[in-house]
């Protein structure tokens, strides 16, 4: 027999959550080749936010991981246009480290959009661990950053194996497993036992019934943030699958709120 | 809103022979996770058709429907010239509250085309059986594209539709062919995928579905649920197309 959720009922009556407001760690923003996504603009994704009770978004636009020539300037116009919903991963593109450079030179101005980088090996087609990837994670160490990573179950690029040489070579950064490798639960489940600044990230995991539950038993609520790929996902459906886990409603306060804000506290702002 | 009425097109039962974390089995365990959603009705189908056989997979959907007021069958389809589908298969539908088919081109190993279903296809389009392809269970598009120029007046509902492509895919379709339908467990998973659709083409073109055991049923049903659509809109979604195709089918 399921527990019972006020936090389920509340959703289903009304579409948002009055006192728990959603931080989303994994969106996107802007068109992307292989889907068409009917409300992609800044000003159409920030009504649905505010429809579903989600706070704050963090995302890195399309343009910046997949258009070098574009690069980071559409994340931080957006945001500088709705700084009360939007912050940005700068994304970091091995490829490309003179822009990089060039971006990371004005951070006292960048850290106001930006709170930490994303990583999109498998994409870039570029190990996590090769040494064109150094420059951007001592960034991110030094500075104690998130890392938001594309990780993917028995992808040689990104997958289980490749975090375990990163998260032991780079520990003061918190490192966020985008899509928790995606498949390969286990092993995401095992890094994040064996490192605490590991944390598992839902983004395309919640195709899967039940394996939400077992993660919070496994490494506990406190180690698992909520993602979405907004606007590829949706926030109904997406806030209704942790509404529809059996799990308790603590910790789905910590998994869509509370985690995010002890990691990214400046969200609050 | 007024409560909708849930009637599910898109429900699984029995365990996977690779294992999984969900599954439902007997009815009662089926009919307490209706209750549990809140869905009044489901179209069910049985893993066994895909992975096992597909007659002894119908066998085991026949026991589970049969009498019963909120499930209803799928029975899976082989190239009829094998003579695996049995005689009377229209007959026996109707005896064991069976209404609707699936196909699963890729796992039996055969060609869903005319050449290989003929007079049997024909059958179903003048039946209006409605005709569940999966694009999650191996039937592809360019598969779904050509079966339909084949048969345009087909009942076809199109299930677990993903993100990719979605509707570059399946908006073509729905725009040619009077009778295709998109099943929503997936397309509620896309953000804005149930309101672009309903405005490109009204609310008559989608039916509700979960996907449920494998997915949480709670996020499809949230999704029609908050969506920016009328009440009417909604219910049709929800209920009413699914019931206007079973009642509308000839066995």
């Amino acid at each position: 027999m399921k527990r019972k959720s006020l936090l389920r009922e509340e959703f289903y009556k009304q579409g948002y959550l009055s006192d728990t407001p959603v931080y989303d760690l994994h969106g996107h923003m802007g068109p992307v080749a292989g889907i068409h996504l009917p409300f992609c603009e800044p000003e159409a994704m920030v009504q649905r936010m505010k429809t579903s009770g989600v706070r704050k978004l963090v995302f890195s636009h399309h343009a910046a991981l997949m258009a070098p020539d574009i690069g980071n300037r559409a994340s931080q116009e957006s945001v500088e246009r709705y700084p009360d919903f939007l912050r940005a991963y700068l994304a970091f593109n091995p490829h490309y480290p003179g822009v990089f450079h060039r971006e990371t030179d004005g951070w006292e101005t960048g850290k106001k959009f930006f709170v930490g980088l994303k990583l999109l090996s498998d994409y870039h087609r570029v190990c996590l661990s090769d040494e064109r990837y150094r420059l951007a994670w001592e960034f991110a160490d030094s500075l104690r950053l998130p890392v938001l990573l594309h990780t993917w179950g028995g992808s040689g690029y990104d997958g289980p194996e490749q975090v375990r040489l990163v998260a032991g070579r780079y520990q003061q950064c918190q490192i966020l497993l985008g899509h928790s490798c995606h498949g390969d639960w286990q092993e995401a489940m095992a890094l994040v036992k064996d490192f605490p600044h590991v944390y598992l990230e839902l983004c395309a995991v919640l195709d899967e019934r039940g394996i939400l539950e077992e993660m919070v038993r496994r490494v506990g609520s406190e180690r698992i943030i909520f993602g979405t790929d907004f606007p590829w996902f949706s926030y109904p459906y997406y806030i209704g699958a942790v509404l529809d886990a059996d799990i308790e409603d603590q910790d789905r306060v910590r998994i869509l709120s509370g985690n995010a804000l002890r990691l990214i506290p400046s969200l609050k702002d | 809103m007024k409560e909708i009425k849930l009637w599910d097109a898109n429900v699984r039962v029995g365990r996977s022979l690779a294992g999984a974390r969900a599954a439902v089995t007997g009815v009662d365990e089926i009919l307490k996770a209706l209750d549990h959603y809140g869905i009044e009705k489901a179209l069910v189908w049985h893993i066994a058709q895909f992975e096992y056989s597909a007659s002894e997979g119908n066998r085991l959907v026949r026991q589970l429907v049969k009498n019963q007021k909120r499930l209803v069958g799928c029975w899976a389809v082989l190239p009829p010239t094998t003579g695996e589908n049995g005689e009377y298969f229209f007959d026996r539908m109707k005896e064991n509250n069976i209404a609707a088919l699936r196909f699963f081109p890729e796992q039996h190993r055969y060609l869903l085309r005319r050449r290989v279903f003929g007079e049997f296809l024909d059958q179903v389009v003048a039946r209006r059986i409605p005709v569940l392809l999966s694009v999650k269970w191996g039937v592809t598009w360019p598969v779904i594209y050509d079966l339909l120029e084949e048969y345009p007046e087909m009942t076809c509902l199109l299930c677990d539709l993903g993100i990719w492509g979605l509707n570059r895919y399946t908006w073509p379709l729905v725009s040619s062919f009077p009778r295709v339908y998109l099943e929503s467990s997936l397309l509620s998973l896309s953000d804005g995928g149930l309101e672009a659709t309903v405005k490109q083409f009204g609310a008559g073109r989608v039916i509700f579905g979960t996907g449920f055991p494998e997915r949480y049923a709670d996020a499809a049903i949230l999704d029609l649920l908050h969506a920016p659509l009328t009440d009417e809109e909604k219910n049709l979604i929800a209920g009413e197309n699914l019931k206007r195709l079973l009642a509308g089918v000839k066995l």
